[in-house]
This record gives structure tokens, C-alpha cells and sequence, in this order.
């Protein structure tokens, strides 16, 4: 990577970052649009953007935020609170940002949908707001004013871009030239270039500025019997007077109104000292207006780091873990006791603790910024479905890996539709009727509890009616007639591939990616997904994820000679089985009755190949694991204990055996293989179906 | 029409009238447009090609149109310019 792709990846972060600030504060305007604060906010984040987009030559995304930027710059000063039409517009405008910006940033031509629909919608305003702000200027009069504030803007343009060095014009003057164009001009003959060669024998042009009228049709409807120029603006560098560049259009005169003027070179000095000026002052408005805010953010010094140096540091950390393991667990150098030794074994504990802690903490990152994006995620399918909806977010700052940050958005997104789509009523009439509230709640949180990260999703909507649920899964041949099926069992079913209740597919979550997917991704996540549900009350989705992927919390068990990592997780709990309590049932295997359900026994030992002989149940440790397709046991020779152990991934090796997903050293230096307790059910469900 | 491998050349010389057929002839061949470049090698003949530019922009927005997709450009026989599309 070079220099410059180094800065550009550095811009790309910083335009990612200021769109993420962005996106919450402009729902927020929704609730407050009073909040001047929070406008001027957003206002500085588009105007770093334009500053940032404008330096690295990405046209389309300056053009757009510039606009933008204007339209917000009114607002921020403006006494007038903002309509839920304006933030509307705000809201899609900031989309189009997005979008353009994903553009620049893959490379892709032309432009985003409803770009110009957008930006036309934004200009509309701008004229409004201007014309308005014309009101209280009585001195000026409205056309001149436009006239003046738009001649000026060119003549920015011209300093900015033409190739003529302003400063040293040797006693030259630099006119500008504007010609208003009718619509009929290429009717009667008009020709730009005549214009453009006599100029040029009177001097130089040194810019122009075509006006062009929007309203250019497509190209179905083009005609070039139609001139959609609106005006020329052309600036010439001449020793010559007035009157002879007057003689040129002459002929034209009569018909079309041209004007000319100076150029005053304190107006092109004013502009290139305003330039740094404008910023370095803007800059302090910004100081101050931050120094305002309620809530100031602490300024931090930090540093950006790429997070897969992170990931090399934290199996570096590994390492060092296993080894310090190793050493203080070795019985040789437990026998030298001596006490310095010993003294600097506890030091060298302590200290690696402290490094994998602050390693780790690295990795992790508020929840926060996934939250706030699903604000907007139910504003639109709210809007969309017409039904009033609340969301309340609670524990946004709890912190969790940020490789698993980033693959839980689509997860919580389809949670989220789902909820506002099929779980609240369909009207605030049927929810008033019922006796609650007509405005539908709905309530994202996290929290840690214990080594888990727990994200629910309550609604207080109309719950889960558990008898259609299992009426479609009979007809779909997920469950069988005559069998009786816990409740748990019957929602479990909405996880299946190809399943769905809803009557309509709808363009909000009956978009052919079920829960089954929510469920894949949460699994792939080593995390699970349950579901509690109230006819009448609401559901809850409740996703259970481990802290962070790098690291599992486990049971260490014994099979045979051969240790063995069971994700907790996964385990409801562990016990010594009660003989009389086992079955075999011929040729369905060996079962056990545990706590008045039948659940079958897994021996690991005969699973995973380990020793042929069988293992006396008396003798063993049965652990029963949790799965959403029915709990299961399986059979162990020993439990040794709980503990984190930092996965290592078996890479290829273990593509082909389902049961194991890595491998962990353990402190005495043995490797230890992670079950993979969905492996294992998928195993039990083979054996069933053969 | 100068169409090749998705780029098409547009002849900056062309009449009102031939920038008229041509719009038509793009209409029709719109989908393997993918780039625009105006050849003004021998200046602009009428500014009328600007405006077709903004139409075919219109017509379909995924289409690369460098006049249009810079802030400013340097045309034969006309120097710097730039096209402002206002309402």
C-alpha cells in the first residue's frame, strides 16, 4: 500500500465514521427538531465530509454535501423549527450521502437513484429559504438579490478554476460577460462559438460557466430545437473598454439581455484571503459552539490501528497464556520450590492476566453504534407498515467484540422488522381495543450476564399463537400429527429453513430470508437464539453470544484419554445419571428419562471414534446439552472443571468432522478439542432419520 | 454512432440536427452505454451537446459523462468551463 492509498483508506475511515455520527443525530431531529445543538452537529459533520470529499476529488459526493451543507446552514441559524417534512428531507438527503459515497468509494460511474430527485427537492428548498430570508431583507429586491448572490458564486468558481494566474494580470481587467438565453435561441441562429472566437480577439477567456436549465428532458423527449441554456457567463482577461466587447453582441442585444461588468480585483483578493479566513473561522464557531454543547465529548488522544494487527497481538497474547501456563503448571518446576521463584511465577501470572485483559478490552466496543442504526431501521418500517411505533434502547454502552458487532446488524435488522411487521397489531385501534396503548413498544437492550452478551428484543405486541404455528408446521412436514410437542418445541419450528406463517409476504420481512438465517448468523456467532412469547402480551427474542469469538468459556471433560472442551454456553447442567432412569429402545439407541422428558444419550467416546468398548453409565458424567431441536445428552468419563481457553482453529483439518469446531491448549500444555454441540444434534438427527 | 465496448464517442462538431438523431440513436442502445467521452479535438459546434449530456444523465444515471462529472473542464476553443445544472 502506498502513501497515498494509506491516506485515501484513512480518508475512506473518516467519511465511514462522520456518516455513522451522522445517521442517530438526524433521527433524534425527529423528536427534538428545536435543537439547534444538534442541527449545527449534523451541519459540521457534512461540512467535514465536503471538506474531505472535495480534497480527494470525489465530485459527485462535494456536489451533493455542498447543497446540503447549504440547506443546513439556514436551519442552524434560522429561528424557525424544522417540520417533520424538512426532516424528512434531511433523513433522505443523508441517505443519498450514503449512497453516493459507497459510489466513490467502489469506484462505481454515474449516479445513486433519486440523486437529482433529492437534490432538486433540496434546491427547492434552498430557493424557498432564500426568497423567504428575502422577505426580511426589504432594502433589497428580490431579483437583484438572487442576481448579485449568484454572480458571486461564479466568480468564486472562476478564481477557483481557471488556469490564469489572477495576481499578475498586468494592469488587464477582467470582464464578465453574461448572456440571458431564450429558450428559442437555436431557432434564430444562435452560435456560442462566434461569441467565444471574437472575444478572443480582445483578449483571453480565462473561464466560462454554462447555466443550465434542469428541467432538461430525457432522452425520449430531447429536442434540440429547445435550448435548455439558460445563461453564459464568460470571464475575459482584456486591455480593450467596454464598448468594444459590447460591439460583439450587438446583434443579439435586442433579443437576449447581456450584461457586462468588471471584475473587481479586491473582490478576487477578498475571496482568495475569505477562503482560509471562512475556515479558520468556522473552525472557531466551532470551538465555541462545542464549548456550549450539554454534553461535551471529552476529547480523547487516540490512534487508529488496523484490527487485524489486533487479532496478531491477541494470538501473540495466546501464546504467551499457554506458556505461562505451561511453566507454572509444570510438576518440575513446582518441585524446585523455591520461594523467589515462586514469587516471580505469581508475578509473571499476574502480569499476563493484566496483558490478555487489556489485550481483549482492545476488541471490544460499545453496542451502541449497531443500536442506534435500528432507530432508523423501525422509523422506516414503521412508516412503511403505517403503524406508530416506540423504541426504547437500554444498555447501549455494554461492550462486545467487534468482529461480532459487525455481524449482527442483519440479524437484529430482521429481528427488528419482524417485530414492528408481525408483532404488533395491525392498527392502534385493535391495540386500543384490546387495552393497551395505541402506539406499539418495542425494546432493544444488552447487557452482559455472566460470561454471555444477551440482546433481547420485546415487543408488546400480539405474541406468538403457538397453534397455527404447529397447524403450518404439520402441513410443511416439520412435526408430525399425533405427536404432543412443548411450547418451546412448537416456536422452535419458526427456525426452521422454508418456514413462515405470514399470510402475505410482505417487502419488510417476508423478503425469502427467514429466521433460520437470524438463527444461522447467531450460530456462526457461537451464540444461540430462544424465544419467549404471551398471546396478547408480546414476544421476546433473546440472542445469547460469548463475550468475544477469540476466547470460549468451557466445561473441560475427560472421553477415554482424549480432553475435551464443551461450550457452557450450551449446557443446561451436568450430572450422575441414575441407572434405572436409562433405557434402550431397540433400534433407536439409548435414552434416559431426565426430569420427566426422554432424551437420548450421546456417547462421545463411540461418536468420536476414541474406544469401541462401552463405557458402564455408573461410572460417567452426563451432560445435558441444550439445542433448540430438543435437548440431548451426552455421555463423558470425567468433568475436570470450567475455564476460558483461547480457541485455535483447526484450520482444514477439521472440515470434515462436524463434532469439533477448534482446539484449545490447555494450561498443562494438552490440547483439548471444542465440541460442536450442533454437529453432534445434526449427528443424533441422522441417526433418527436413517 | 461511435459505440465501442460500452464507450461512446460523441463528436463535438456535430449540428443541432445531428445531435437530435444521435440522441435517439443512444435511446435505443442506452443499456451498452456505459461511458461518455465528448471528442472536442475540434472545438464545440453547438451547446447543445451540453444540454444532451444532462438528458442522457437523466436517462439513465449510471453512465460515466466525464464534462459532467468533473467541476470543471477545458474545451477546445472555449478554455475552462464549467456546466452548472440549475433550476
Amino acid at each position: 500500500m502506498d502513501k497515498h492509498d494509506r491516506v485515501m483508506e484513512i480518508f475512506l475511515n473518516e467519511c465511514k465514521e462522520i456518516l455513522e455520527e451522522i445517521a442517530p443525530k438526524l433521527l433524534n431531529l425527529e423528536d427534538t427538531p428545536n435543537d439547534k445543538i444538534l442541527i449545527n452537529d449534523i451541519f459540521r459533520g457534512i461540512h467535514t465530509l465536503k471538506g474531505n470529499a472535495n480534497s480527494f476529488g470525489f465530485v459527485k459526493l462535494g456536489e451533493f454535501v455542498h447543497h446540503f451543507e447549504d440547506l443546513l446552514s439556514i436551519y442552524r441559524k434560522e429561528e424557525s423549527v424544522l417540520d417533520s417534512s424538512e426532516v424528512d428531507l434531511f433523513i433522505r438527503s443523508f441517505d443519498i450521502v450514503g449512497s453516493v459515497f459507497e459510489y466513490e468509494e467502489e469506484g462505481i460511474n454515474g449516479y445513486p437513484q433519486n440523486y437529482y430527485e433529492i437534490l432538486g427537492e433540496i434546491k427547492k428548498a434552498l430557493n424557498i429559504k432564500e426568497s423567504h430570508e428575502q422577505s426580511f431583507e426589504e432594502i433589497v429586491s428580490a431579483s437583484s438579490f438572487a442576481h448579485a448572490s449568484q454572480e458571486r458564486q461564479i466568480v468564486e468558481k472562476m478564481v477557483e478554476h481557471t488556469q490564469y494566474d489572477l495576481k499578475n494580470i498586468d494592469g488587464k481587467k477582467i470582464y464578465e460577460i453574461k448572456l440571458e438565453l431564450d429558450s428559442d435561441i437555436y431557432l434564430r441562429g444562435y452560435n456560442h462559438q462566434i461569441f467565444f472566437r471574437l472575444l478572443e480577439n480582445l483578449g483571453t477567456i480565462i473561464y466560462s460557466n454554462y447555466i443550465i436549465n434542469e428541467s432538461v428532458p430525457t432522452l425520449e423527449e430531447f429536442n434540440t430545437e429547445h435550448s435548455y441554456i439558460k445563461a453564459l457567463y464568460m470571464y475575459l482577461l482584456s486591455e480593450s473598454d467596454e464598448m468594444d466587447i459590447l460591439d460583439i453582441f450587438e446583434f443579439i442585444a435586442q433579443e437576449h439581455e447581456v450584461s457586462l461588468s468588471v471584475v473587481e480585483l479586491e473582490d478576487i483578493k477578498e475571496i482568495e484571503v475569505q477562503k482560509p479566513i471562512n475556515e479558520a473561522l468556522q473552525g472557531i464557531n466551532e470551538s465555541s459552539d462545542e464549548s456550549a454543547k450539554e454534553h461535551k465529548s471529552v476529547a480523547k488522544s487516540s490512534i487508529r490501528v488496523e484490527s487485524a494487527k489486533l487479532d496478531e497481538l491477541f494470538d501473540s497474547i495466546g501464546e504467551l497464556v499457554i506458556a505461562q501456563s505451561y511453566i507454572s503448571q509444570n510438576e518440575q518446576i513446582r518441585a524446585i520450590n523455591n520461594n523467589e521463584l515462586n514469587q516471580y511465577l505469581e508475578m509473571l501470572g499476574k502480569s499476563t492476566r493484566i496483558i490478555q485483559s487489556k489485550v481483549m478490552s482492545l476488541r471490544m466496543i460499545p453496542i451502541k453504534d449497531t443500536f442506534l442504526k435500528m432507530k432508523r431501521v423501525v422509523r422506516d418500517v414503521s412508516l412503511k407498515t403505517g403503524k406508530e411505533i416506540e423504541l426504547f434502547l437500554s444498555g447501549e454502552d455494554t461492550e462486545i467484540d467487534k468482529t461480532m458487532v459487525d455481524k449482527l446488524s442483519e440479524p437484529l435488522i430482521h429481528l427488528l422488522r419482524n417485530s414492528v411487521d408481525h408483532g404488533i397489531e395491525e392498527s392502534a385501534h385493535e391495540r386500543i381495543s384490546l387495552g393497551k396503548e395505541g402506539c406499539g413498544d418495542i425494546y432493544l437492550s444488552a447487557a452482559h450476564k455472566g460470561s454471555s452478551f444477551v440482546i433481547e428484543i420485546r415487543d408488546d405486541g400480539r405474541g406468538i399463537d403457538t397453534s397455527k404455528i404447529l397447524q403450518k408446521a404439520i402441513e410443511k412436514g416439520f412435526a408430525k400429527d399425533n405427536v404432543a410437542y412443548t411450547q418451546d418445541e412448537i416456536i422452535n419450528f419458526l427456525f426452521c429453513a422454508g418456514f413462515s406463517t405470514a399470510q402475505t409476504i410482505t417487502d419488510i420481512s417476508g423478503r425469502g430470508v427467514g429466521l433460520d438465517a437470524v438463527k444461522q448468523s447467531i450460530e456462526e456467532l457461537r451464540g444461540k437464539i430462544t424465544v419467549e412469547s404471551e398471546i396478547g402480551v408480546g414476544t421476546v427474542f433473546r440472542i445469547i453470544l460469548p463475550l468475544t469469538l477469540a476466547i470460549i468459556d468451557g466445561l473441560t471433560v475427560r472421553v477415554d484419554n482424549e480432553m475435551l472442551i464443551v461450550p457452557t454456553l450450551s449446557v443446561v447442567e451436568s450430572f450422575s445419571p441414575i441407572i434405572k432412569d436409562i433405557h434402550y429402545v431397540k433400534g433407536e439407541g439409548e435414552f434416559i428419562n431426565y426430569r420427566g422428558e426422554i432424551l437420548p444419550i450421546v456417547r462421545l467416546n463411540k461418536l468420536l471414534a476414541l474406544n469401541s468398548s462401552k463405557t458402564e453409565f455408573e461410572y460417567s458424567t452426563f451432560i445435558c446439552i441444550d439445542h433448540e431441536r430438543g435437548k440431548y445428552i451426552i455421555q463423558v468419563d470425567e468433568l475436570l472443571g470450567r475455564q476460558q481457553v483461547v480457541i485455535k482453529s483447526l484450520g482444514v483439518l477439521s472440515n470434515n468432522v462436524k463434532e469439533i469446531s477448534g482446539a484449545a491448549i490447555l494450561g498443562t500444555g494438552q490440547i483439548a478439542l471444542i465440541l460442536n454441540t450442533e454437529g453432534v444434534r445434526e449427528h443424533l438427527d441422522f441417526e433418527y432419520n436413517a | 454512432m461511435n459505440l465501442r465496448d460500452g464507450v461512446l464517442i460523441i463528436d463535438a462538431k456535430s449540428s443541432n440536427d445531428s445531435l437530435e438523431s444521435l440522441a435517439k440513436e443512444i435511446l435505443l442502445n442506452i443499456e451498452d452505454v456505459k461511458e461518455v467521452i465528448v471528442d472536442d479535438a475540434l472545438g464545440v459546434e453547438s451547446s447543445a451537446l451540453f444540454s444532451l449530456l444532462v438528458s442522457i444523465r437523466k436517462t439513465a444515471p449510471n453512465i460515466a459523462i466525464d464534462f459532467l462529472d468533473k467541476p470543471s473542464i477545458n474545451v477546445e476553443g472555449i478554455g475552462i468551463v464549467s456546466l452548472d445544472i440549475r433550476g
